[in-house]
């Protein structure tokens, strides 16, 4: 054989051996599962993100441009526990065949499931449990433990590597872990939805109320003033909302009793480990706060 | 399609709330949804107020296996009789190269609108335009449907195609009773063709856009196959968010149509139009405006104009809705009609994703 072809055929194989392997197509639901599936995937996934950490993710509107993402895409990673429904529209719009769906809420053990008969008399309540599930940092890790095998399944080159990179977030969660608990265990606070039940049950925290007396159902003047007074008589601190909340109720609660207001997202800014990792240094800092102990 | 059913409203009420979800639920089961529409009108025309039981909804809507899923959804008009709105069987993930199959009957994807569920619209009832063309129910038929979305990536591009049965080109249907003497035709029609491309682009991260052309090409009259009629209808629709539970929607759309001479009828091009908008200024409270026009679909030399004004007050999530809605009617020949209209809404069951 010629020499120059020898080489070239030489250097087309060496280059074809070692062209690294396409990423996989990651969109994940919420910005919280994104940050999860990037810690674990590293540059190795490519992502997209469906919603908006500032808007509801109950009821999210499924743009085209969303299902045109999962169109293209390995995997999908949903919340699960019924609150994003429209992932499964934005699913089948994908037409999609080769897509693997991972509903994420299957490795946790979810709160507040219902006993007996669910329905719209109770609220918008969840019949498989409550799913904001991801406020609880051990879940986390739980959800990053369970991407690292997903991952692994379908691109098993890189299983190595999505096993490292789930075990240094699972250390670093730990490592952070007894800070976040030294700050927040014993808090007390008022939140508007029931967002928050799995923190407070990490860090043995105490919710005194909600704002919704249901959960999605607005409050009445009535439930209001009753919430107030239980603020007042039991020195509740603070008392905190995300931002698509109506403020209103913050506010009247505020003027009546004093009690500390502050929007606290429930979900992290950007799809990122350190942004997911600050998200809890933030919650730390506002429900952790001086001025978020109890009140004399 | 039409079952005569007295009493059904009842009937069904019962089964669906003892199929209520419970905690240890089936996970079988298809979503249930029960929507009813109350109506009162009063006009000056009449001068006199009525109060309407308008539409029950009904809906069944599931996975029928991990790549397929199925829709039926039944129309309660007064208490007198049962119609089959939508019931498709839509191969979701079945195909490669992002195709997908729809059979059986369902609103055709003509126009951005008309897929809509009338319950949905801010403005109560179907366009005059679509009432015109297509019946009170809008442009549904049964047949098979291709969708593909394109891998393209800055834009998000769809077309469909589709053969129906060619009911959707006779007219539809009045939810009036039909006059004495006057009988829906027994025979078959043609087969029509539709088709549909549209386009979704992203300008900013607040605002966005949706654009499409949809057509329709078949026989009217099934007694004269060889009389065709084509109606094609250009729509968009922009989004604005303004904000968490607050946004700006803007939709236009305007139907051309071209029907062929025959025995009975000479040939006529009508045409239609239909504005809105609509803005959501909480997460409770809506309002807007809409205006439209449309030819006679038979004579496109007699015109009637519709617009007026709406406001919505979701009085516990989107579960129990009031809408009030003032509009004026006025026809070129006769006497226009101001009406004033309450709706109330509920829904029983699973809160469905919002589209687009």
């Amino acid at each position: 054989m010629n020499p120059f072809l020898a080489s070239l055929l030489a250097a087309i194989l060496f280059a074809a051996s070692s062209t690294p392997a396409a990423p996989l197509r990651v969109v994940a639901a919420t910005n919280d599962l994104g940050a999860i599936a990037r810690a674990v995937g590293g540059d190795a996934i490519e992502l997209d993100v469906v919603a908006r950490p500032d808007r509801d993710p109950h009821s999210l509107p499924v743009l085209p441009s969303t299902m045109r993402a999962t169109a293209r895409a390995d995997m999908y990673l949903e919340i699960g526990l019924s609150l994003d429904l429209w992932s499964r529209e934005i699913i089948r719009g994908s037409r999609n065949r080769k897509l693997t769906v991972v509903d994420c809420s299957r490795v946790i053990t979810p709160l507040e499931v219902p006993v007996g008969r669910v329905d719209a008399s109770q609220g918008d309540v969840h019949p498989e449990g409550n799913p904001h599930y991801w406020l609880d940092p051990a879940n986390a890790v739980l959800v990053a433990e369970l991407l690292a095998r997903e991952f692994a399944a379908i691109d098993a080159e890189r299983a190595t590597d999505y096993e490292a990179r789930m075990t240094a977030f699972r250390a670093e969660i730990g490592r952070r872990l007894p800070e976040w608990s030294e700050r927040l265990r014993g808090r007390r606070f008022v939140e508007f939805h029931r967002s928050w039940v799995y923190l407070a049950a990490r860090f043995e925290m105490e919710i005194a109320g909600r704002v919704e007396p249901l959960p999605g159902i607005p409050p009445s003047a009535h439930h209001l003033a009753d919430l107030a007074s239980m603020i007042r008589e039991t020195n509740v601190p603070i008392a905190i909302r995300d931002a698509y909340h109506d403020p209103s109720a913050m506010e009247f609660l505020a003027r009546e009793t004093g009690v500390s207001t502050a929007v606290l997202p429930t979900s992290c800014g950007e799809p990122t480990p350190e942004s997911f990792l600050a998200h809890f240094d933030e919650i730390a800092a506002v429900l952790g706060a001086p001025a978020a102990e109890a009140r004399p | 399609m039409r079952i005569r059913a007295h009493g059904a409203v009842v009937a069904l009420s019962v089964v669906f709330v003892s199929a209520a979800p419970r905690g240890d639920a089936a996970p079988v089961n298809p979503d249930l949804s029960v929507i009813g529409d109350i109506r009162g009108l009063w006009d000056d025309v009449t001068e006199e107020a009525s109060i309407e039981l308008h539409e029950v909804e009904i809906g069944f809507v599931g996975p029928v296996n991990p790549y397929a899923s199925a829709e039926v959804f039944l129309g309660i008009h007064g208490v007198d009789g049962i119609e089959v709105e939508e019931a498709k069987l839509v191969l979701d993930r079945y195909f490669p190269a992002g195709f997908g199959l729809t059979l059986g009957r369902k609103l055709l994807d003509f126009g951005q609108l008309n897929p809509v569920h009338a319950h949905a619209y801010p403005f109560l009832d179907r366009p005059l335009m679509h009432q015109e063309f297509f019946g009170d129910d809008g442009a549904a038929d049964i047949g098979a449907r291709l969708d593909w979305l394109a891998p393209v990536d800055a834009v998000t591009l769809r077309a469909t195609a589709g053969v129906v049965r060619g009911d959707v080109l006779a007219g539809g249907h009045s939810h009036e009773e039909p006059a004495e003497g006057e009988e829906e035709s027994e025979e078959d029609p043609e087969l029509a063709t539709t088709g549909r491309v549209d386009l979704f682009v992203e300008a900013s991260r607040n605002v966005s856009f949706l654009a499409g052309g949809s057509v329709l090409h078949g026989s009217p009259d099934a007694h004269e196959p060889d009389a065709k009629a084509t109606i094609a209808c250009a729509d968009a629709k922009v989004v604005c968010d303004l904000g968490p539970d607050r946004k700006l929607v803007v939709n236009a759309e305007a139907m051309f149509g071209t029907f062929d001479a025959t025995d009975e009828a000479p040939a006529v091009d009508p045409r239609g139009w239909f504005a809105s908008a609509d803005l959501r200024a909480s997460k409770r409270w809506n309002l807007g405006g809409f205006a439209g026009g449309t030819d006679e679909r038979a004579d496109d030399t007699v015109h009637t104009m519709r617009y007026g004004g709406f406001v919505g007050l979701a009085l516990m999530e989107e579960t129990t809705l009031f809408r009030a809605v003032v509009r004026r009617t006025d026809p070129d020949e006769g006497d226009g009609a101001t009406e004033f209209l309450l709706q109330a809404l509920f829904s029983l069951g699973p809160h469905r994703p919002h589209r687009y």
